[in-house]
């Protein structure tokens, strides 16, 4: 198969952008499902019109340009304005999702891996259930032996915990 | 913590857990509405869950543990590997670069997930068995690549990359890596997150790349068919490598939920779609996830619908088109010889361009195409020449780089905007002073063109007051065949009949018949069967006539295309065009 040199680069970019594209959908579209299928229309639509791209430029902040019309427009076809945020808080959230620099973008899970190793046990035995075996908070609950607030909350706060040590790290290496 | 924090971090914790209600939403704007605290707050919450949901599917590193540091190497390998995989058109030879695939990590067993706890516990197999019904002769493999053989039944297998499959014995699957597989014989449902996009399962006749989705791939010799249950997928036909390796095909296209793609041995594959009202309603009860709670009546489902498709649309298409020729055949002899519409001509001798001027003023001037040396004309030469005869109209150029030129003609013509526009739209607009008489315009970016195209050059002079004084234009027709073999349907007696994507290009020429040969101009009548009908008057006896019919609102069907050149006989060429599905495929006569 020859791939112009081009569009190798192109499809590199966005090839390792792509956990940083669904992070930054999802938190546009409040963690909805439809996420990965707006990802799905972003890949589409950098890839078939990878010539508005100038290499010059740095590659994260355009393709997250292009997710951000495809949330837009989600919303548009789909009629659920009421469910996006207004025009001016949604431009803002925009501009504040986390990103690494330099389009250094799995950077951000290399320090999500070294954050995780500063929780505590039962932190990162909370976190594994929810997120890597995919229980249930209810599920987790039972086990625990307390409420489903109660997992959710310590979960709530893990993030939190995990964000700032995430952000600390970040503005060492120049990212925001 | 103030009680307002609280209560917004309380929003947020319902929101990612989807417990929120409208009227949380809405609070919830209000507090971050003019608070920039509170949306990076919220911010960095919804990106460390995202970045989590993510991370599903891969161990953590210990905390102090040794391990850690080449565990997460191992992990990053992961990540660039799915990462790269996710590369959707045209990338596979991107991805295939990266990482060794026995880098891949597989699921671990130390965490006790319900998954791990269904593996045999003497498993090492970097495909783990998930469930099983029925199942006989089950063998997974030891390493990669390996093979997946099932005599009957159905086993749910993971790969490390998170891919799901279920597989519907009797079956032969070869497991190239975790983000690749090749079905050599029977039936298998893929479940694929959405990390894994760009996840491959490869048959005799296709590819499947996954776009994040469920779809389905079952060979049974010599047919093998894709359906797709959930999002998309892209369907390219199985190409050979160089060194026997497979690799990419021609593309077929994209399939949403409710449409596949049979490909049979020799055969071009064709595009289905559960698009009639029963198999709409048939679908309903298979679509999304309900496909991989059932796979079985998924796949009956598939089976039924794509044998429907084919025999009572395509077949029906074709023998309608069938009986025409055979009409067409038994009809009265008409006073001149009907011949293809393309072919090779007996002359390959190059004469004038096609010209001509809407103003008196520059009647004088020429607009010339011609070729621009050896710069891009490396393919072997084949005359695309309307007329069989002699080519009187066309000069035939085997480059992609044009350079157009002209006088000024126009004594007070100061400046010139030349402007290029084919069928689907503009394509080039610049602007020259008197200065400059020529301009090298490369008509298509690669050695030999993607599709066929014809575009109409226009060069507007103007005089000092910027009034125009003067306007020329001229034409340019792309065709394929000039560059490479031509497929020919070159009788009424010829089965072969010439397949074409995208928009047609149809030369004509009066000079085919000497009926017509005297002829000034043509006309060419496209009539879809039971809808519209369009005339198209043709200012020339003889060019090229480009017909855009993807997204220009002509839809599927049957198209009858009739040829006549006013002013001399009333017979007509006539063809068939059978557009079967969206773009796919068109099959031209």
């Amino acid at each position: 198969v020859n791939v112009k040199n081009e569009s190798s680069m192109l499809s590199r970019q966005l090839a390792s952008a792509q956990f940083d594209l669904y992070a930054f959908i999802s938190v546009l579209m409040r963690g909805r499902s439809e996420t990965s299928d707006v990802l799905q229309d972003t890949n589409l639509a950098i890839l078939s019109h990878e010539s508005a791209y100038d290499p010059a430029r740095p590659f994260l902040p355009w393709a997250r340009g292009v997710a951000r019309k495809r949330v837009l427009r989600y919303y548009q076809e789909k009629g659920r304005e009421r469910l996006v945020f207004n025009d001016s808080l949604f431009e803002s959230l925009a501009e504040k999702v986390p990103c690494a620099a330099d389009d250094h973008s799995h950077d951000e899970l290399e320090r999500l891996r070294k954050c995780m190793g500063h929780l505590v046990s039962k932190q990162r035995d909370m976190v594994t259930a929810r997120y890597l075996t995919g229980e249930a908070v209810k599920d987790i609950a039972v086990r625990e032996k307390c409420s489903e607030g109660a997992v959710s909350m310590l979960l709530y706060r893990v993030r939190q915990l995990l964000a700032d040590c995430m952000a600390k790290d970040r503005k060492l290496a120049g990212g925001v | 913590m103030n009680d307002s924090l609280i209560v917004f971090d309380d929003l947020v914790r319902c929101v990612i857990e989807k417990e929120a209600v409208e009227e949380d939403f809405e609070l919830l704007d209000e507090m971050m509405s003019d608070d920039p605290g509170l949306q990076d707050r919220y911010c960095r919450q919804m990106y460390v869950h995202a970045l989590l949901t993510c991370q599903k599917g891969q161990a953590w590193p210990e905390a102090g543990d040794q391990r850690s540091e080449a565990g997460g190497r191992k992990f990053w390998d992961w990540w660039k590997v799915a990462a790269a995989a996710a590369v959707l058109l045209g990338g596979i030879a991107v991805w295939r670069s990266f990482s060794p695939i026995s880098d891949f990590r597989p699921l671990t067993s130390d965490l006790r997930s319900p998954i791990a706890d269904l593996r045999p516990p003497t498993s090492v197999s970097p495909v783990t068995l998930v469930n099983q019904s029925g199942v006989r002769g089950l063998d997974l493999p030891d390493a990669l690549p390996g093979t997946v053989r099932l005599s009957a039944g159905e086993a749910v297998v993971r790969l490390g990359s998170g891919v799901r499959l279920t597989v519907l014995g009797p079956a032969s699957l070869e497991v190239n890596n975790a983000m690749e597989v090749t079905l050599e014989k029977g039936r298998l449902l893929a479940d694929v997150p959405h990390w894994a996009t760009g996840f491959m399962v490869r048959t005799a006749a296709l590819e499947v790349y996954d776009l994040g989705t469920v779809f389905s791939v079952s060979v049974d010799w010599p047919v093998s068919d894709v359906f797709v249950f959930k999002g998309r997928v892209r369907v390219n036909e199985t190409g050979h490598g160089e060194i026997g390796n497979a690799a990419s095909g021609e593309v077929v296209g994209i399939c949403e939920a409710g449409e596949g793609v049979r490909a049979e041995a020799g055969e071009r594959p064709v595009k289905f779609a559960a698009d009639w009202p029963a198999a709409k309603k048939a679908f309903a009860s298979v679509r999304d996830n309900a496909a991989a709670e059932n796979p079985a009546a998924a796949f009956v489902f598939v089976e039924k619908i794509a044998d429907l498709w084919t025999d009572a649309y395509l077949s029906r298409e074709l023998s309608r088109v069938e009986s025409r020729r055979s009409a067409t055949a038994s009809a009265p002899k008409i006073p001149f010889r009907k011949t293809a519409w393309v072919r090779p001509a007996a002359s390959a001798q190059q004469e004038t361009s096609d010209m001509k001027t809407t103003s008196a003023a520059a009647m004088l001037a020429a607009v010339t195409m011609m070729g621009a040396g050896a710069a891009g004309a490396v393919s072997e030469p084949m005359t695309v020449n309307t007329s069989p005869v002699a080519n009187r109209y066309w000069e035939t150029v085997y480059t992609n780089e044009v350079t157009v030129s002209w006088r000024w003609a126009a004594t007070n013509a100061v400046s010139a905007e030349l402007s290029v526009s084919g069928m689907g739209g503009e394509v080039l607009v610049t602007n020259v002073t008197r200065a400059v008489s020529n301009v090298l315009w490369r008509a298509f970016a690669s050695v030999s063109p993607e599709a066929e195209d014809v575009y109409d050059l226009r060069l507007t002079f103007y005089n000092g007051s910027e009034a125009v004084v003067g306007v020329q234009t001229s034409r340019l027709a792309v065709v394929k065949s000039a560059f490479g073999k031509a497929s020919v349907d070159p009788g009424l007696n010829d089965k072969t009949w010439d397949t074409v994507k995208d928009n047609v290009v149809i030369p004509y020429d009066a000079g085919w018949a000497a009926a017509t040969d005297g002829a000034a101009g043509g006309r060419l009548v496209i009539a879809k069967s039971g809808g519209e009908t369009q005339t198209n008057t043709l200012a020339d006896a003889g060019g090229y006539f480009g017909w855009k019919i993807r997204k220009s609102g002509w839809g599927y069907g049957t198209f009858n295309l009739a040829l006549t050149f006013p002013g001399t006989v009333t017979n007509a060429w006539d063809a068939t065009l059978a557009r079967p599905m969206d773009g796919t495929m068109i099959r031209m006569q």
